[in-house]
């Protein structure tokens, strides 16, 4: 629907039709978020999609609390603001997309280089020239190393403050990482999203109460979040989710501290589970079994266990602790729903969405047949954009960069972005 | 690709181009922008305080709030296009709060409000304020190079909502059509649109169950047909 008045909207634009751009035109990709209901439940594990799911983070602005003094007699809550620049902050912008221990190593090794540049021009700067002496003209030397030397520094002390903001971030993250035992959610969801468990129903249920059930892992949402992904990945019979759901809210009532707010939002989970087994029953949901076939890129996941081991040896203080925790979050790297349909429809794989997605174009009218254009020579993909109707999310924008390559740009866009406590708050308003 | 901080330059009154010179030059002078809440949402993650500074906007300000005048400075309108917006644009024009007024709106300009906009703005007898309108079509957020949303919250429950009628849903894809199109208009570039054809079996299938949701999936289904 969206497409067909889009089509209409410029098909009828009197400018923008007459523009002939030259050279191959963008790729525009709708979907829909019934199609994959799983991407937004699923934990994460990359640095920018961390900073959303567990973090305030809105329009690039990133807030949380830090405690000090937490050993102390009085801790001290300290609300800290940082807004983030994804295009211009070179740190952000290399690792943002990568796993968050590799973001971990990346801004130690990064920092401690800055910092060591920043000792040699200030050395240079006060110690004038003690090296150069054997130069043939010592004092011009020397004058032109101190001038560029305070040249430097200030970009340097800016790069050095950039990189210790996002420690302070990292560390944010850490904490709630460690604090909600997101890998183990993280693995659990990705192994029965990807169909480890297709044979073994009975194992997946058992180690999804046990995990929902276990008063000490997660937060409530984070048990909300593994019971729905259950309930959309497996082929389980409502008796099973009904159980794993009751796991659930036992596994809360247990919960230190539960009090009204942990109870509401128990109800809003359980709404929208009920949701979802409409949705099952209807046979709305596409069988996610085939959905998911795990695509484990191989030489990324030896590449990431070795690095582990590096990172462990360089990373110092809370940062070698928090290596250590979250090197489960590494591993295989699979490619949800959006990115495969995305693939296939760029690489035109037969037998595919390609086949038998709609295929409208502005300038022809009516609709263009898929089976005929196939026969004939299309032109490369160099731009994709897609479109999520229904929100979208970091995991997934993320996720669809695995499609893009030097010459191929992925774009993302949705209706809104959300994590996946607003996106279980509305499917909780429809069960 | 999707340059989107180059394209935000046309919005500013008078310079398009990228290597811009010194504020409060005569190519690029001082100016006001005044913003309403969801065009505020679309400037912040693009341009900072300072990046606005050196395109000459000394001041910021939101629409329905208390502004003072500042005659002989030109102000740029940035909102969306609707009737209390246009009502408030017509009452500053009216109290000749500023120079002349470029106004630019977020999405298409629907005629029937531009002609009693120019119907108020005529009787104030401040006609000779209004230097130009723009429709901008720039109804998206973007927060990254490659990375935009549309801000429309509570999307999903929007169309999956049992008590969503057809005009509900109708409407909503129509927005999202805006939107979209918006995008289009900045990238300049007409693409290939591909979509999911609805598979007619699955259509009948929960036509024929459940009764609570066979109303707002039929409806959605029989009249998209995508």
């Amino acid at each position: 629907m969206v497409a067909r008045k889009l089509n209409k909207m410029i098909a009828e634009h009197p400018t923008l039709l007459r523009n002939k751009g030259g050279g191959s035109r963008p790729l525009l990709v709708i979907l829909d978020r019934n199609a994959d209901l799983i991407t937004p439940f699923q934990h994460a594990s990359t640095y920018q999609a961390l900073i959303d799911d567990l973090l305030t983070h809105k329009a690039n602005r990133v807030e949380f609390v830090v405690t000090q003094d937490a050993g102390g007699k009085r801790p001290k809550q300290i609300p800290k603001k940082f807004d983030l620049d994804p295009d211009e902050d070179p740190f952000y912008n290399a690792h943002k997309f990568q796993p968050f221990p590799e973001a971990i190593e990346s801004n130690g090794v990064e920092l401690q280089e800055v910092k060591t540049r920043e000792q040699e021009v200030r050395s240079k700067a006060v110690g004038g020239g003690g090296e150069t002496s054997i130069m043939p003209d010592p004092m011009a030397n020397a004058a032109n190393d101190l001038a560029t030397a305070v040249d430097s520094l200030p970009a340097l002390l800016d790069q050095k403050k950039q990189l210790e903001m996002h420690t302070s971030i990292l560390q944010a993250v850490m904490n709630e990482v460690a604090a909600r035992d997101v890998p183990q959610f993280y693995e659990l969801e990705s192994s029965l999203a990807t169909g480890s468990y297709k044979n073994d129903l009975g194992q997946a249920k058992k180690d999804v109460i046990a995990l929902a059930g276990d008063p000490s892992k997660g937060n409530v949402e984070d048990k909300i979040r593994l019971v729905m992904v259950f309930c959309l990945a497996t082929a389980a019979k409502s008796a099973d989710i009904d159980e794993v759901t009751q796991a659930m809210q036992k596994g809360v009532e247990s919960m230190e501290g539960v009090d009204r707010v942990a109870r509401e939002k128990v109800q809003v989970g359980i709404k929208a589970v009920q949701y979802l087994k409409q949705l099952r029953s209807m046979h709305m949901i596409p069988s996610m079994a085939d959905m998911m076939t795990t695509e484990v890129d191989s030489s990324a996941g030896a590449g990431l266990s070795s690095f582990m081991a590096k990172a462990t040896t360089q990373a110092t203080g809370f940062l070698a602790k928090a290596t250590d925790r979250v090197s489960s979050l590494l591993g295989k790297i699979h490619k949800h729903h959006a990115t495969r349909v995305v693939e296939n429809l760029c690489e035109m794989k037969p037998g595919t969405e390609d086949e038998d997605f709609l295929y409208l174009d502005p300038k022809v009218k009516g609709e263009v047949d898929v089976a005929k254009l196939r026969t004939m020579t299309r032109s490369p993909v160099r731009e994709v954009i897609t479109f999520m109707i229904g929100g979208g999310c970091y995991a997934e924008y993320q996720n669809l960069q695995m499609v893009a390559t030097d010459r191929r740009s992925v774009s993302y866009g949705s209706t809104e972005l959300i994590d996946a406590s607003q996106f279980l708050a509305q499917l909780g308003q429809l069960g | 690709m999707l340059a989107f901080n180059e394209d935000y330059g046309n919005n500013d009154t008078d310079n398009t181009e990228f290597t811009l010179p010194p504020a409060g030059s005569s190519h690029n002078q001082w100016k006001i922008l005044i913003y309403d809440a969801p065009c505020r949402s679309i400037i912040s993650p693009l341009l900072s305080v300072s990046q606005l500074r050196r395109r000459g906007v000394t001041l910021h300000l939101l629409l329905h709030s208390d502004r003072e005048a500042i005659p002989d400075v030109p102000a740029v309108y940035f909102v969306c296009p609707t009737r209390e917006n246009l009502a408030r644009i017509a009452q500053d024009c009216g109290k000749r709060l500023y120079g002349r007024v470029h106004l630019n709106f977020v999405t298409k300009l629907d005629r029937e409000l531009m002609e009693e906009f120019a119907k108020l703005v005529v009787q104030t007898g401040s006609l000779d304020l209004v230097a130009s309108v723009h429709d901008q079509y720039l109804d998206y957020v973007c927060l990254e190079r490659h990375l935009f949303s549309l801000h429309k919250p509570n999307s999903y429950v929007s169309y999956n909502g049992s008590g969503a009628t057809e005009q509900m849903i109708e409407q909503t894809m129509t927005d999202i059509a805006y939107g979209l199109f918006s995008v289009v208009a900045t990238l300049g570039q007409i693409p290939v649109i591909r979509c999911p054809k609805v598979r007619l079996p699955l259509f009948r299938k929960c036509r024929d169950s459940s009764i609570l949701f066979s109303d707002t999936y039929s409806t959605l289904f029989s009249v998209n047909s995508f």
